[in-house]
């Protein structure tokens, strides 16, 4: 453990583009298939356009003082400690419930379906202690390696449905059905929850430059908008057939004799989903500033015993996989809160 | 030491996802393909598993559809059946209307099958030498292949043939036909069924 040495900002930028390229990874039923692939895209663009803009305050923060939202507020309000490290420890537990209860229900549904999802999130979230425990650096150089296991998958997902490409089953025109088309620009903005994951962990970081947010940004559309190709061209009506859309991708995927790479897809989405969860645990320690392993622990314990009854309870369950809920709670978490301080601590200079 | 013990515990992981239903797959019973006939006015199912013999073991189920076989077959002959690794759906000439669009309708909805398998439509002697050899599978697949590259709109999986039927206009969707006259050809034969959403 090496809480106060900074680690490279390329790293954690990395890192957190691999946690934003994971979101579509989980998709089901996100993307209307009553608009175009075009409409559908433009959806996506329209969608990491808000999550640039809400990267903007811990952005100013980290150019101008070089340090992350939490030491800011930790600094200039230390009354106000408590109540902050609360509201964002609860954006955390819901964030990690959005994408935890999702993974289980991907890996129980399509690929094995003799387990029980609890089971799954208790292996999953054990191994996020351990890694919270270590620490964002630790967590960031795994996110080396597994960018180099997502590239691998990604070629091999889009390289093996190539040959099933058919431009007759969607169209580049734009026919669009302006509901769907709203909440798809909602799905799309929740690539924004690595502006919150950074702007709690930027200030452990070093040689930030501006280009870094906006190249995770721009290869995340790159990994969106192939996603979306394949899945409109290669797969077609057949994907709304079925659950999960870019699962069905890794199962259509084919070389000859070798057909469907769902291993590698399933493993991909459990690195990402085991990177991003221990990401917000490790916002959750840095928040609470001492006690990492207990903190985690606890947490942990709160994640998986609010996933335990949302897998009971489906209305539960709606709530924390709802998208709009999650905008908006990312919204005052990204943005506004940190404004406020950017703003009253100029009024005081 | 560490370090060491982790690395193990997180590669034992990753190949538990990967390895724990291995004691499965050798019980199970893994079919290769399926083949489907109007037999004295019943709709036969013959399920063709996996194995080294000259003869493929089959199981023939009566019934209405492909999901209610799938059914039957689970519960009352072949317990452990696996449809993951399903090669070939051959469907009796005479019922490429109604039972084809149907069958292929309910296997885009299932999860485990794979959707780059092939859907062939046959004849008789088709469906006889498939069950009297297991190397005519791969006869069947060279031949499908081959037809493919004589006329690149032969639509040979589920994934395309359920689509293409989804769109299809009224001028009908290709599919291959594997003819035994002479020897194993396949040809290409026209189906039209839009399906209702």
């Amino acid at each position: 453990m090496q809480p106060n040495i900074k680690f490279s900002s390329k790293r954690l930028m990395l890192s957190l583009m691999l946690c934003s390229c994971s979101v579509i990874l989980l998709q089901n039923h996100n993307v209307s298939p009553k608009n175009s692939f075009t409409v559908n895209l433009l959806c996506m663009l329209g969608g990491l356009a808000v999550s640039a803009v809400m990267f903007l305050p811990s952005v100013i923060l980290k150019k101008t003082r070089d340090t992350d939202f939490l030491t800011v507020s930790a600094q200039s309000t230390p009354k106000l400690k408590i109540p902050l490290a609360a509201v964002y420890a609860l954006y955390f537990v819901y964030a990690a419930e959005y994408f935890l209860l999702p993974y289980t229900d991907l890996f129980c549904k399509k690929y094995y379906p003799e387990v029980s999802p609890c089971v799954i999130g208790l292996c999953l979230l054990g191994a996020c202690v351990y890694a919270a425990y270590k620490g964002a650096n630790i967590i960031s150089r795994f996110g080396l390696f597994l960018f180099a296991f997502a590239l691998l998958t990604n070629l091999l997902m889009f390289g093996g449905s190539i040959t099933s490409l058919d431009f007759a089953n969607d169209s580049f025109a734009l026919k669009a059905d302006w509901d769907s088309a709203l909440s798809t620009v909602i799905y799309f903005c929740a690539p924004s929850f690595i502006a919150v994951i950074y702007a709690c962990l930027a200030g452990e970081t070093k040689n930030f430059t501006l280009k870094q947010p906006l190249f995770a940004l721009f290869f995340t559309a790159l990994k969106y908008a192939l996603v979306l190709f394949f899945v409109s061209f290669a797969v077609g009506a057949y994907a709304q057939r079925q659950d999960y859309q870019s699962f069905i991708l890794s199962r259509v995927a084919h070389f000859d004799g070798f057909a469907g790479i769902e291993s590698l897809f399933v493993a991909l989405a459990t690195m990402s989903v085991f990177m991003i969860i221990s990401l917000f645990l490790s916002c959750i320690n840095k928040s609470a500033q001492q006690g990492r392993l207990k903190n985690s622990i606890l947490f942990a314990a709160i994640i998986f015993a609010v996933s335990f009854i949302a897998e009971w309870n489906n209305s539960v369950k709606e709530i924390f996989i709802n998208d709009y809920i999650f905008i908006i709670f990312t919204a005052v978490v990204a943005v506004l809160i940190p404004l406020a301080y950017i703003f009253t601590g100029r009024k005081a200079k | 030491m560490k370090r060491s013990i982790a690395a193990i515990i997180i590669l034992a992981l990753m190949l538990f996802t990967g390895c724990s239903s291995s004691h499965r797959i050798e019980t199970a019973a893994v079919i290769e393909n399926v083949s489907v006939a109007r037999v004295s006015g019943q709709l036969i199912y013959t399920f063709y598993r996996l194995s080294s013999d000259e003869k493929p073991p089959k199981t023939e189920i009566a019934a209405s559809s492909f999901e209610e076989a799938c059914t039957l077959a689970r519960e009352k002959y072949i317990p452990h059946l696996t449809l993951a690794k399903l090669r070939l759906l051959l469907v009796h000439r005479d019922l490429k209307d109604s039972v084809m669009p149907k069958d292929i309708s309910y296997i885009s909805t299932q999860t485990y099958f794979s959707p780059v398998a092939y859907v062939a439509l046959c004849d008789d002697e088709t469906i006889k030498k498939v069950g009297e050899s297991s190397h005519i599978l791969n006869t069947v697949e060279e031949q499908l292949k081959l037809c493919q590259k004589r006329s690149p709109q032969v639509r040979l999986d589920y994934l395309s043939i359920f689509n293409s039927l989804q769109r299809d206009d009224g001028n009908g969707v290709n599919i291959a036909f594997i003819n035994s006259d002479k020897e194993l050809k396949a040809d290409i034969e026209k189906i039209s069924v839009k399906y209702e959403n």
